[in-house]
């Protein structure tokens, strides 16, 4: 279903003022994570907008909405990756610029599982708690500080090599 | 914090100043979609002219379910009920309700009704082996593992078992998803473009899932979902039509456009009750870690007898009006007597039902002068108008003989799912089904084309 705006007056008052105003204060926030998560400048706005927009739907429903949208774009840059990972058999290329200044820490985000890197991504840069984190991936607690750990050795040996 | 913690918090700081966001105004956004409504869950109608009058079929059927029966279904995952010759479904592959592959609105019905009349096959469904594959790849987001399958091709079944195991040596070092697995089952259906495979349910191992249904006024779905102490999170989907019924768990955001829900986050052991409308609910419960590791599904078919005719328009079968209702409703099914009972009033609306036998139910409407007969329902069997053919869906196998006007009739199999019938029905005319089932009973339904 398609919803285009006729007549004159303005799409935003269609929608509800929260949502807009949401996506006018934290569209910058959430482009700079899913750019995180995917390496992509261009992929991660995609993204940002395609989630606000998928979530309007279940606006009347959502509880917290910047968690809501934050989880949509999570969600979203994984699957992304790994539809990429899938078209091209082979592990997600490293992020852009990789090659340009040589940030083996960069690089070897990039060679971290996505679950990995969404809960790097979200502990270290988004500054969010275990239970937030596991609440945007949807997964335990456990099961996030497990994907940190591991993605900390991961790192540390990538770096180490 | 170690100096590797620090390095990892400055270098993503570092990167993400890097961008520079373009924002575009909100007004472009929404105009360049696609956008969904902001419409409350769950939202139906709008979709496609046969959900015009969905509502009032639905209230039609709550009505009916105190009129004519109130028999709860049950469906449970839980093996160890299996019928003779279908190894240890959980269910009956024979007769359960398709729930694969779906159109893009989610419903199974859609799908078949848009092969039947494109000749496309969205995934390949040809054979048990690449429907069940392309099956878990649409459901599960992990590489699962499809094993040697049970496949009986004179009964049309098929199952198939499923595993997951991430590669230990895959990006990121040990495995930190666990091991899933399960089943699938499929049932092959009829359509013009030949056979096509179905997935009629499925398993995951860890995870039993019981559906109860109730019919009445209100129908109602009462799930109890258990799981393993080993299964991660679950997230459960309750879809009619397509559409979600809240069920009380958190949202799980969209992970793109292709399903229109990918859940609610509950903790299992959850016993979950919930409302739904007439039809063919759906139950999906998988198992979610950060990417959905299992999947357990099924159809849960509608627990009232009798079903009704999605109306194109209230054209009169006979515009002429009768005096009576009951005799009129008499008049207008042939063979058995119109029930005794009185008249029901459809609250909210301008009909009225007369019970005729046990598998049929006449729909009329008061007119200046007496009842007019604009349609009759009959149990299981959903006929939707459209110019070149007429589509009958079915939640049970049966064999369909389908009249349209004064030709001769076409009789198609029903398999649980929609069939279409490719006659040309020209404006006016009287369209009319009559469903011989497998236990002996007959239901009629007819319409007339606006």
């Amino acid at each position: 279903m398609r919803s285009v705006p006729t007549g004159p007056a303005p799409a935003t008052a269609r929608w509800p003022a929260d949502l807009v105003g949401l996506y006018t204060a934290r569209y910058d926030d959430l482009v700079r994570l899913a750019y995180l998560l995917t390496g992509s400048a261009a992929v991660a706005e995609e993204l940002v907008q395609d989630a606000f927009l998928a979530a309007s739907g279940s606006w009347p429903h959502v509880r917290d909405p910047y968690a809501y949208v934050r989880a949509a774009v999570v969600n979203r840059a994984r699957s992304w990756g790994r539809r990429v990972q899938l078209e091209r058999r082979r592990p997600p290329a490293p992020p852009e610029e990789a090659r340009l200044d040589a940030d083996e820490l960069w690089d070897a985000l990039g060679r971290l599982n996505d679950r990995q890197r969404a809960a790097v991504v979200l502990r270290y840069y988004g500054g969010l708690a275990d239970r937030e984190i596991a609440a945007a991936l949807g997964c335990r607690e456990a099961t996030v500080r497990t994907a940190i750990h591991r993605a900390l050795a991961a790192l540390r040996k990538e770096i180490d090599r | 914090m170690t100096d590797l913690e620090d390095g990892v918090r400055t270098m993503l700081a570092r990167r993400a100043g890097d961008v520079a966001p373009q924002r575009p105004p909100w007004d472009e956004l929404v105009a360049r979609g696609p956008v969904v409504e902001p419409a409350p869950l769950p939202a139906r109608g709008g979709r496609r002219p046969l959900l015009a009058v969905a509502a009032v079929v639905v209230a039609v059927a709550g009505v009916a379910a105190v009129v004519v029966a109130d028999r709860p279904a049950t469906v449970d995952t839980a093996p160890a009920t299996a019928p003779p010759g279908h190894a240890d479904a959980p269910f009956d592959p024979a007769t359960a309700p398709p729930v694969w592959p779906t159109g893009g609105d989610g419903t199974v019905a859609t799908w078949f009704s848009h092969v039947n009349r494109t000749r496309a096959r969205p995934a390949d469904v040809s054979t048990p082996e690449r429907a069940a594959a392309a099956y878990l790849a649409d459901r599960v987001d992990v590489p699962v593992v499809v094993g040697e399958g049970d496949v009986d091709e004179v009964a049309g079944l098929a199952s198939f078992p499923w595993t997951f195991s991430e590669d230990p040596d895959g990006p990121g070092g040990e495995p930190d998803e666990p091991a899933t697995s399960g089943r699938v089952w499929l049932r092959r259906i009829p359509i013009v473009t030949g056979d096509a495979w179905a997935v009629v349910g499925a398993v995951d191992d860890e995870v039993t899932v019981a559906v109860t249904a109730e019919g009445g006024l209100a129908p109602t779905l009462s799930l109890t979902v258990r799981a393993t102490e080993t299964a991660d999170s679950l997230a459960v989907g309750v879809l009619s039509d397509g559409q979600p019924i809240q069920v009380g768990g958190e949202p799980l955001p969209q992970g793109g456009d292709d399903e229109p829900m990918l859940g609610e986050l509950v903790e299992a052991p959850a016993d979950i009750r919930v409302r739904v409308p007439f039809g063919v609910t759906v139950v999906r419960v998988r198992q979610v870690g950060g990417a959905f590791l299992s999947v357990t599904e099924m159809g849960v078919p509608p627990t009232v007898r009798e079903s009704f005719a999605l109306l194109p328009e209230e054209s009169p079968l006979d515009p002429t009006p009768v005096a009576d209702p009951v005799e009129a409703a008499g008049a207008a099914v042939p063979g058995p007597e119109p029930a005794a009972e009185p008249v029901q009033d459809l609250p909210g609306s301008d009909r009225y039902l007369v019970a005729v036998g046990e598998t049929s139910t006449v729909i009329l409407r008061s007119v200046p002068g007496g009842w007019v007969v604009v349609g009759v329902a009959a149990r299981g069997v959903w006929p939707e108008d459209g110019r070149d053919y007429v589509l009958v869906a079915s939640t049970a196998p049966g064999t369909a003989s389908v009249r349209v006007g004064d030709r001769e009739p076409q009789t198609v199999q029903l398999q649980g799912a929609a069939v279409g019938v490719p006659v040309p029905a020209e404006d006016g005319e009287v369209v009319e089904i009559t469903v011989d089932w497998p236990d002996g009973g007959t239901s009629y339904a007819a319409f007339r084309m606006p």
